[in-house]
């Protein structure tokens, strides 16, 4: 029990150091500039056409993509760019307590920061959309308009009518956010267990390379690339859906029960299982990590 | 006064002879290259009937009208010089400083660095791409069609670019000096930005002249007369630098 209130009592730390940071404030305001940026092409197509939308639609058709998906996570660089977190208050931290707990602490505020950071993300997309939109649980027409005409693909909205066909926005916003999560999440932690094990700039190039093999491993650019055929192309479709993360958080890459691609469940559970092996593996490695105390500076 | 210009002349050298500067330049030059692309790709049968007369300066205008350099020019102009007077506080230069060059030419010079390098780099940016797009398409253009876009428009909307530019810089500069932070002073300027987009183009559509895209793309009335975009925003620079002068003057009271 004392531990569990230890391990809040670090996460809570770290969130007092989030008032008046220019860092912080800095992120923040830069995932709402992102998401404005993003929507702007939504927004715009339903003032010209004079349809309504529904308020997390944005959200879904925004955030259901890869490229979107990976913006977000580069900003989260900012936030936690001060991994792992070792200031002139961890050796009283440590007398105290345990490194276990003092970890745990890390730990809990890297998946709640993350949470709040996704939250924000979801409340502020629909902020910026709420002035020609409605709160009802049901695609709107510019849904409608986007979905079963050529408007999506003109304006490169993924839009997918068998999105509309299985789900309803709610249903379909949480699931989004979910996979959002669960991918930013695996990142931190990637990046945190990283930075632990061989430094700062080890931590940033590794987060960068899960990025980067992620947005490089498309069907898309394999078909051009190697000029691929149909047949060829689908299986490309298939192999690329299971191995890049960034394909398992897309909301139309999933198996809807007509296809090869990994199901929502196998997307959770292959990032859900990540996440807990790269919880066991930083609480380990911390327990070896070598502390370097320079006057009151830790390094 | 002598003594003042040779600080400023000093203070350019030390801002200008920098890769950071080359390299804002150069990220800005492409950018504004990009953005003309599909006026610079065209057919060979294309070029052979011929482009109309002032095809180049409707590339250029594109170039220089478009998101891609709405969104880049905040953080090239605050990125050269902004954070000079944070360094130079750390570093204890300005306890030596101070005393030598006067805390009157040392506000004045700061504030004219800053504010100019971003204009300079947007100039510098400006003329490379007019340049290259005019000896690539001028050649071309022999078909007897006019096209609408004059050269009157290019100038203005390089005019408001480059007082665009000043006017970052020294919104980065005022940043850096009031929040005394590396974040802010390159990210502020960015900020202000997308933040007045986002709110003018979401909630205020008919303060057109707080956009920074209006500033470029000249869509509004602006009361019959495009040149008072021009006005506006030497105006409201003057207004930035003049209270940045002063916050810098507080700031290094208490020094030296």
């Amino acid at each position: 029990m004392k531990d569990i209130k230890q391990v809040i009592m670090v996460c809570g730390y770290h969130y007092s150091k989030w008032v008046k940071n220019k860092r912080v404030i800095l992120a923040f305001l830069l995932a709402a500039i992102m998401s404005f940026l993003l929507t702007e092409k939504i927004v715009n197509f339903s003032f010209d056409k004079g349809t309504i939308l529904q308020v997390f639609e944005p959200f879904v058709w925004t955030f259901g993509d890869r490229t979107s998906i990976l913006l977000s996570a580069l900003i989260l660089l900012l936030l936690f760019a001060d991994m792992p977190f070792l200031d002139g208050e961890v050796p009283y931290v440590l007398i105290r307590s345990k490194i276990s707990v003092w970890t745990l602490g890390q730990i809990l505020y890297l998946v709640t920061a993350t949470f709040v950071y996704a939250v924000y993300l979801v409340i502020i997309t629909a902020v910026f959309c709420a002035k020609n939109a409605f709160i009802g649980n049901r695609w709107s027409s510019t849904a409608a308009l986007l979905g079963y005409s050529g408007y999506s693909q003109l304006m490169q909205i993924p839009a997918k009518v068998k999105t509309f066909e299985i789900t309803r926005p709610y249903q379909c916003t949480v699931t989004i956010f979910l996979l959002m999560l669960m991918y930013i999440l695996f990142s931190v932690l990637l990046m945190m267990f990283v930075t632990i094990k061989k430094g700062k700039r080890s931590g940033i190039m590794a987060v960068s390379a899960f990025h980067l093999w992620g947005i490089l491993l498309n069907a898309d650019l394999f078909a051009v690339i190697l000029k691929l055929d149909d047949r060829t192309l689908y299986k490309a479709y298939i192999l690329c859906g299971w191995l890049s993360p960034l394909n398992h958080v897309s909301y139309p890459m999933h198996n809807f029960g007509y296809d090869a691609l990994p199901t929502m469940w196998q997307s959770f559970s292959l990032f859900g299982l990540g996440i807990l092996l790269l919880i066991l593996a930083i609480v380990q490695e911390m327990k070896n990590y070598n502390f370097k105390f320079i006057g009151a500076e830790v390094f | 006064m002598m003594r003042c210009m040779h600080l400023i002349r000093n203070e350019f050298a030390r801002c200008l002879k920098t890769w950071i500067f080359v390299l804002c330049a150069a990220g800005l030059f492409l950018t504004i290259m990009y953005s003309s692309a599909a006026y610079i790709i065209i057919d060979t049968v294309t070029l052979k009937e011929g482009l109309p007369l002032g095809y180049h300066l409707e590339a250029i205008l594109t170039g220089m009208r478009s998101e891609a350099v709405t969104f880049f020019l905040p953080i090239c102009s605050s990125l050269i010089y902004a954070g000079i007077y944070l360094d130079e506080r750390g570093y204890g230069f300005l306890k030596a400083y101070l005393p030598r060059c006067g805390r009157k030419n040392y506000v004045r010079t700061k504030i004219i660095t800053a504010s100019c390098s971003g204009g300079l780099c947007v100039l510098v940016a400006m003329m490379a791409a007019a340049a290259i797009l005019t000896l690539k398409l001028m050649p071309f253009e022999t078909l007897p069609i006019k096209n609408s876009t004059t050269l009157a428009q290019v100038l203005l909307a390089g005019g408001n670019l480059i007082l665009e530019g000043i006017l970052w810089g020294t919104v980065g500069t005022l940043f850096a000096i009031i929040y005394a932070d590396r974040y802010m002073a390159y990210g502020g300027a960015f900020l202000t930005s997308n933040i007045l987009i986002i709110i003018v183009t979401r909630y205020l559509p008919k303060a057109y002249i707080l956009n920074p895209r209006e500033w470029t793309e000249l869509a509004g009335q602006w009361a019959g007369l495009k040149g008072l975009s021009f006005i506006f925003l030497a105006v409201v620079t003057a207004v930035i630098m003049w209270v940045e002068k002063r916050v810098l003057t507080e700031k290094i009271e208490s020094i030296g």
